[in-house]
């Protein structure tokens, strides 16, 4: 059993410049041929999951998996198999333990003295946390969103300009995409004032559990 | 060259470095990892680490000999072990990069 699929904005059809090309191999490591044609800087990031994981994370209910099940595209693999895994797959209903597990993570952070001032690193670890939370919380609520901007807002309340900051330093620090002196600035105020919130930023979140 | 904190939790990984090849553990040596690379980048160029591998190229365009220089970048050359999004047992190759690559980094940082 082998499926090669095309995950994220790209399947979603709302990848651009700023995106990875995301692509899910199960089963298998080959290569793969480009399944977008854009720009050929733009970065293909592999997902892997050996046979084992595959069916680990199905008996969970993964909602990895059903992200995959519901918005992949089936680059290659046999597609009847694949339908029958998908009509038969259920998913989990309690994200709590994933939730709380990010929630760590941050607090991590949030307890690290002067973490803040690595602002770029910072604000990227942030984001991974916060996308996570936001896409597990929103789940919980049988709402099954992977944008990452509706993650941060639907899912943890965060301000259009909040999600849209943490998101650039993200890309910036995790895809290299081009900075200025101007965007640097940006990211240490706003590194500083996540320091000042994302103690109550955990404990709002931490409370919902 | 790297802070108390940095160099606190480092320590901490290498002295069980098991406990951190998954969950919430490896996410934050993964943070740590990330902080360590921007006290570096600050120390060494003068500027924040706006990227792992950017900063990694920077680094391997210095011509020092010096220990430090030499095990930052191997460490640097391994540094996808820790970040590899592959769904499977990381344990060993974690556990590698924390004995071998940073253990040594710090090591040759303190003149070991």
């Amino acid at each position: 059993m082998q499926f090669t699929l095309l995950i994220g904005s790209f399947a979603r059809g709302t990848g651009g410049v700023g995106s990875d090309i995301d692509v899910l191999r199960i089963g298998h490591k080959r290569r793969v041929k480009r399944p977008v044609k854009l720009d050929y800087s733009l970065p293909i990031s592999y997902v892997d999951y050996d046979l084992d994981s595959f069916k680990k994370l199905f008996l969970e209910g993964s909602l990895f998996l059903y992200h995959a099940f519901m918005e992949g595209r089936l680059l290659e693999g046999d597609i009847r198999q694949w339908n029958r895994l998908k009509e038969s797959f259920v998913v989990s209903d309690n994200f709590s333990d994933s939730i709380e597990e990010y929630l760590q993570v941050l607090t991590y952070i949030e307890e690290y003295p002067e973490y803040e001032r690595s602002s770029v690193p910072y604000l990227s670890n942030i984001f991974k946390c916060l996308k996570n939370i936001g896409i597990f919380r929103m789940a919980s609520m049988r709402r099954y969103d992977f944008e990452k901007v509706n993650a941060l807002m639907a899912g943890c309340g965060l301000s259009d300009l909040d999600a849209k900051i943490l998101i650039k330093a993200n890309a910036v620090f995790e895809r290299a995409t081009p900075t200025s002196p101007a965007l640097l600035k940006e990211f240490e105020y706003s590194a500083i004032e996540w320091k000042e919130r994302l103690s109550h930023q955990i404990t709002r979140m931490a409370h919902d559990i | 060259m790297i802070s108390e904190p940095t160099m606190k939790r480092l320590l901490a990984a290498i002295d069980e470095p098991k406990s951190y090849c998954s969950g919430a553990k490896r996410k934050q040596l993964q943070a740590t990892f990330d902080k360590l690379l921007d006290e570096l980048s600050m120390k060494l160029f003068n500027e924040p680490c706006t990227n792992r591998m950017v900063f990694r190229q920077k680094v391997n365009s210095q011509s020092s000999v010096s220990a430090a220089v030499q095990a930052l970048k191997q460490m640097l050359k391994n540094q996808d072990l820790l970040f590899s999004k592959d769904y499977r047992d990381h344990a060993d190759e974690i556990v590698k990069f924390l004995t071998n690559d940073v253990a040594h980094f710090l090591e040759a940082l303190r003149g070991g």
